[in-house]
C-alpha cells in the first residue's frame, strides 16, 4: 500500500485506552452511549495512516462530522467535529473510537472528501507553523550576529528573572525559617489553637515567593494539626521536614547535584519535559504499565503512570497535567507495554521519566501480527491480556525500599511498589480494611489515599474491588507503599489487570 | 546560620536509640514551647537558638522513626479464596456492552442479566462490586443475579453487609441441610429455592415452622410471601399481626394491606386488545394509552400489540403540528415501545425510518416521530442479545 505506514498507528487500541482519552466522566459515559453503531453513517478507518472518521446523527438536522487522527508514538491524537461541544475530545470522538476499538470500523482506503482536505488544511498549519518558528529562530540568529548588543541584553534579560525569582525564594525561605522558629519558640499549642488561617497566610506568601513546593507543604501542616490523636509528633515531624528542606536550600551548591536537584523540586523548581529529555539518564527497555492514576490539584487534573521495566523491574513514572475537560495527553492503560526509551530526572531518587523515543505501543501476548487486519478480530478490552505480570516483591522489602528511598529523598512520602501476592482482608472488628502479604507475612492497612484523608466508604470500596478481582487468591498488586499503610493502584489475576 | 551538617554536629555522638529517645523530649519541648521549657541537651554556644536546635535535631529523629518500622506479622489463618467458576468467561463484545449498559443504559441490565443466565457465561470479575450495589436497590433482578454471579459471587457477597441480599437468593442446588443450619440467610435462601420448584410445599414448610424462626429469617420469609403471593396468604399473614416482634408485625401490617388489594383488584387486560381498545377510544395516541402502557412497561409485550403502538405512532407522525404535551406522550410511548417490543418488529421500524428519509427528501419536512431513534434501541438490544448468543 502507498503512503507513510505507521506500525504504532495501524494497533486498534483497547477500549480502556479510548476510556483515557475522556476529559471527565461524563463524557465517558456519552461517549460509551455513542458507541453504537445506528446513528453512524459514512465512516471508515484507515489503519495506516492512523485515521478514523464518521457522520454521527445527533439533534441536529444535519449530522455531526467527526474525524481522528491517532498518529501513533508520542504525539496526541488530534479531533475534529463540527459539533458544538467545547470538550476535547468531544462525545462523539469518543463513540466513534470505542466502536473503532471494538472492530466494528470498517477499514478503506478511501476517505472522503472533507477528511483529506482537514488532513491537509492541518499539515498545512503545522508546516507554517514549522516555517514561522524557522523564520524566527533564524532571525534571532541574524539579530545577534547584526547587533551582538541586544542579544546579549536578552540574555541577560532572562538571567535576571531567574536570579529575580531565586531572590524571591530566598526570601521566602528566610520568612519560612524564621516563622517555624517562632512557633517552636512559643509552642505548638499554640498553633493549634490559631485556626488554619496563619498558615494560609503563610503558603499565600510562599506562593507569592514562587515556592509552590513549599507552599503545598504549608498548607498540609493543617491536616496534621487536625489529626485526632498523634497531631504533635505528626506536626513536629511535618515541621522538621520544612526546616531540613530550608537548609537544604540555602546549602544546595555544596550537596550533590542529584540531591540539590531533589531540593529545587521539592521547593517547586521543576524541571521541564525538555530539560529532563535533554539532561537525564536514559533507559530504555520493554515497560508495562503498572496502573494509572489521577488526582485534581488547583484546577489542574494531574495524571500519573507508573511503568516497570521488563529487564530488572525499574520503576518509572510518566506525569502529565491538562485543565479540567481536556484530554490528558497520556493514554495509557495497567498491563500496557511500551517499548520505549525513557529519560529520569536527574534526582536524589530517580523516579520521574520522560519517553525520549517510543517504538510500537505493542500489542498484548495474542494480539499478534496476523490479527490486525482482520476486521472481526477479537479486539481487548477493559481488563488487558497481559504481557507478563510485574515483579513483585514482599511488604518487608516495601519497608526496606522505602527506607533507601527516605535516605536518599528524606522528603519522600510514599514509593510505588509491587507486592507480589497480596491478598485483601475485610473489615475487622476496627472496620479497618487490610492488606495481607501471603508470601512475606505482613500486613498493612489499605488506604484509600495517599493524603490524610481517611474515608472509610472509600477504603470498604477499594477493599471489595480488590477481592472481587483478585478472588481471595493471592495476586500481585501494584499500589503506593508508606509505613502506614499501602494504597492500591491496579491488581493483576488471571493474566488480566484491573485499574481500582 | 545553622546548616545541615552543623545541624548534625550539635547532636555530635548519637547512636540510634538515643535519636529514638530524644523524640519524645522533642515532642514535648515543642508543645509547650523552648521559651517555657529548655531543650534537653541544647547545644553549646551562646549564639545557638534552641529552636533552630529543637528542629534539627527533630529532622534527624523523625527521619529515624520513620524508616525503622517493619510491617507488623500477620496472625492466624488467611480467608478462604472464592470457589472456582467452571463456567466459560463472557466473550470480549458482550464485556464491553456489559459497561456500556452500567454507564449508559441501565434500563437494558435487567433483559441482558436474564439472558446472560440463560447463555451461562460467568462475568468478569472486576464488574461483580457494581453489579452488587445496583442489586441492593433493584430487587428485580436479584434472582438472575444470583444466578449469573452464582457461588463466586455469594462468596463476595459475604464480605460486605450491603450485599447480604444475594445469600437469601435461590441457589442452583437446593441443600435441605440449610432450613435446619444456624446460618438465617441460607434459611432463606432454601425456601427461596423451594418458591421456585414447589411453591406450595414451600408455603406449607413456612406455615409449620414459622414459629421456631428468629425475627431475621421471618423478615426474609415476608419478603418471600411478597414476591410470591398467593390469595391463600392473606389469612396468614394477618395471623401474624401479633408477632412479637415489631419490625415483623410492621411487614406483616403491609403485606397483609398488599395482598388484599391485589385479590380485590381485576386480573389485567390482555396487552394488545387494552391496546386496541384505548387506541380506538382516544382515536390515536393519548393519555389513557400512555398510562395504561407505562403500567406495563418493564415486562415483555406481545408482537401484535407492539405493532398495534407503533403503527399508531407511524400514523400519528403524517398529522399536522399538535400541542406539546401530545408530542411528549408520543415519545414516552415510543421509547417504551422500543425499550419492551419483541424485536421481531424491529423489521416494521426499519421499513418506516426508511420511508421517513424518502418523506424528508421530498418534502424536506422533519418527521414528527422520530423512528431512527427507536431503531437506534431496537438494535442496541439485538445486539446485546446476538453477543450472547452466538459464542
Amino acid at each position: 500500500m502507498a503512503g507513510t505506514t505507521n506500525p504504532a498507528a495501524a494497533q486498534r487500541w483497547p477500549a480502556q485506552r479510548v476510556h483515557a482519552l475522556a476529559p471527565d466522566a461524563s463524557s465517558q459515559r456519552a461517549g460509551a452511549k455513542l458507541a453504537v453503531p445506528t446513528p453512524w453513517s459514512g465512516w471508515g478507518a484507515r489503519a495506516e495512516s492512523g485515521l478514523v472518521w464518521g457522520d454521527c446523527k445527533g439533534s441536529d438536522n444535519q449530522p455531526y462530522q467527526v474525524t481522528v487522527e491517532l498518529p501513533g508514538g508520542q504525539s496526541p491524537p488530534s479531533y475534529s467535529c463540527s459539533c458544538p461541544s467545547r470538550k476535547l475530545p468531544c462525545k462523539h470522538a469518543l463513540g466513534l473510537l470505542l466502536l473503532w476499538s471494538g472492530g466494528a470500523v470498517p477499514e478503506t482506503d478511501e476517505p472522503p472528501r472533507r477528511v483529506l482536505d482537514w488532513l491537509a488544511a492541518r499539515r498545512e498549519r503545522a508546516e507554517r507553523g514549522e516555517a514561522r518558528k524557522a523564520a524566527a529562530a533564524q532571525k534571532a540568529q541574524a539579530a545577534e550576529l547584526e547587533d551582538p548588543a541586544a542579544a546579549r541584553k536578552a540574555a541577560q534579560a532572562a538571567e535576571r528573572r531567574a536570579e529575580q525569582r531565586i531572590r524571591r525564594i530566598d526570601a521566602g525561605v528566610d520568612e519560612l525559617e524564621l516563622w517555624l522558629c517562632d512557633q517552636v519558640r512559643s509552642g505548638l499549642t499554640g498553633l493549634r489553637a490559631a485556626g488554619y488561617r496563619p498558615i494560609d497566610e503563610l503558603a499565600r506568601r510562599l506562593v507569592d515567593a514562587q515556592a509552590p513546593g513549599l507552599a503545598a507543604r504549608v498548607r498540609d501542616l493543617t491536616s496534621c494539626l487536625n489529626a485526632p490523636q498523634d497531631w504533635p509528633e505528626r506536626t513536629l515531624a511535618e515541621f522538621s521536614l520544612l526546616y531540613l528542606l530550608v537548609q537544604g536550600w540555602r546549602n544546595r551548591d555544596a550537596l550533590p547535584d542529584a540531591l540539590a536537584a531533589t531540593v529545587r523540586r521539592r521547593i517547586g523548581l521543576n524541571p521541564s519535559s525538555a530539560q529532563i529529555a535533554q539532561s537525564g539518564e536514559r533507559a530504555a527497555g520493554r515497560w508495562l504499565v503498572l496502573g494509572c492514576r489521577d488526582t485534581t490539584a488547583d484546577k489542574l487534573v494531574e495524571r500519573r503512570v507508573w511503568l516497570q521495566r521488563e529487564a530488572d523491574g525499574r520503576v518509572a513514572m510518566l506525569l502529565a497535567f491538562a485543565p479540567p475537560g481536556q484530554a490528558l495527553n497520556l493514554a495509557l492503560s495497567a498491563g500496557e507495554v511500551l517499548d520505549a526509551e525513557l529519560a529520569f530526572a536527574p534526582e536524589a531518587a530517580p523516579l520521574r521519566a520522560v519517553v525520549i523515543e517510543q517504538g510500537a505501543q505493542l500489542p498484548d501476548q495474542d494480539g499478534s501480527a496476523e490479527q490486525q487486519g482482520a476486521p472481526d478480530c477479537p479486539p481487548r478490552d477493559a481488563s488487558t491480556r497481559l504481557a507478563w505480570t510485574p515483579q513483585g516483591g514482599t511488604l518487608d522489602e516495601a519497608a526496606a525500599a522505602f527506607a533507601a528511598a527516605l535516605a536518599a529523598d528524606p522528603w519522600t512520602r510514599f514509593i510505588p511498589f509491587v507486592l507480589g501476592s497480596a491478598l485483601p482482608l475485610p473489615a475487622d472488628a476496627t472496620g479497618a480494611w487490610r492488606i495481607a502479604d501471603a508470601k512475606g507475612g505482613g500486613h498493612v492497612s489499605l488506604l484509600p489515599e495517599t493524603g490524610d484523608g481517611t474515608d472509610p466508604n472509600r477504603a470498604e470500596q477499594i477493599g471489595l474491588a480488590l477481592l472481587a478481582c483478585g478472588g481471595g487468591h493471592p495476586s500481585p498488586l501494584f499500589g503506593l507503599y508508606r509505613p502506614a499503610g499501602l494504597t492500591p493502584v491496579s491488581v493483576w489475576r488471571d493474566g488480566e489487570a484491573t485499574n481500582l | 546560620m545553622t546548616d545541615v551538617t552543623v545541624s548534625a554536629a550539635t547532636v555530635p555522638d548519637v547512636t540510634v536509640p538515643d535519636v529514638m529517645d530524644d523524640w519524645a523530649h522533642l515532642v514535648s519541648t515543642a508543645l509547650v514551647g523552648t521559651d517555657r521549657r529548655p531543650l534537653p541537651a541544647a547545644g553549646p554556644g551562646p549564639g545557638a537558638d534552641p529552636a533552630a536546635q529543637l528542629l534539627a535535631r527533630a529532622a534527624l529523629a523523625g527521619l529515624a522513626r520513620r524508616v525503622g518500622r517493619p510491617p507488623e506479622r500477620f496472625e492466624g489463618a488467611l480467608p478462604q479464596p472464592a470457589p472456582p467458576d467452571p463456567r466459560p468467561a463472557l466473550p470480549q463484545a458482550a464485556a464491553r456492552r456489559l459497561r456500556t449498559i452500567l454507564d449508559s443504559y441501565p434500563k437494558y441490565l435487567p433483559e441482558w442479566l436474564a439472558a446472560v443466565r440463560r447463555a451461562g457465561f460467568r462475568l468478569p470479575a472486576a464488574y461483580l462490586p457494581p453489579l452488587l450495589d445496583i442489586g441492593r436497590t433493584n430487587m428485580l433482578i436479584r434472582a438472575d443475579l444470583a444466578a449469573v454471579l452464582a457461588e463466586p459471587g455469594r462468596w463476595l457477597a459475604a464480605a460486605s453487609g450491603n450485599w447480604r441480599y444475594l445469600l437469601r437468593e435461590a441457589r442452583a442446588e437446593a441443600r435441605p441441610e440449610d432450613w435446619q443450619g444456624a446460618d438465617p440467610d441460607a434459611r432463606v435462601c432454601y425456601v427461596a429455592g423451594l418458591y421456585l420448584s414447589d411453591p406450595q410445599a414451600a408455603r406449607r414448610l413456612i406455615r409449620q415452622d414459622w414459629a421456631a424462626q428468629r425475627a431475621a429469617v421471618k423478615l426474609g420469609l415476608l419478603a418471600l410471601v411478597s414476591r410470591y403471593p398467593d390469595p391463600d396468604d392473606v389469612s396468614f399473614v394477618q395471623g401474624l399481626l401479633k408477632d412479637p416482634s415489631k419490625q415483623v408485625r410492621d411487614e406483616a401490617t403491609l403485606l397483609a394491606g398488599g395482598l388484599e388489594r391485589r385479590s380485590a383488584k381485576p386480573p389485567p387486560p390482555d396487552f394488545t386488545a387494552e391496546v386496541a381498545r384505548l387506541l380506538a377510544a382516544n382515536r390515536g395516541v393519548g393519555r389513557d394509552l400512555h398510562n395504561f402502557v407505562m403500567t406495563r412497561s418493564g415486562e415483555p409485550w406481545p408482537h401484535d400489540g407492539a405493532l398495534l403502538l407503533i403503527d399508531a405512532l407511524a400514523e400519528r407522525g403524517g398529522r399536522a403540528a399538535k400541542a406539546a404535551w401530545s408530542d411528549w406522550i408520543a415519545e414516552q410511548v415510543q421509547t417504551a415501545v422500543a425499550d419492551n417490543a419483541p424485536l421481531t418488529v424491529r423489521d416494521r421500524v426499519a421499513g418506516l425510518v426508511a420511508d421517513q428519509a424518502v418523506a424528508a427528501a421530498l418534502e424536506g419536512a422533519a418527521p414528527r416521530v422520530d423512528f431512527a431513534a427507536m431503531l437506534a434501541l431496537l438494535d442496541f438490544r439485538r445486539d446485546m442479545l446476538a453477543e450472547l448468543r452466538l459464542s
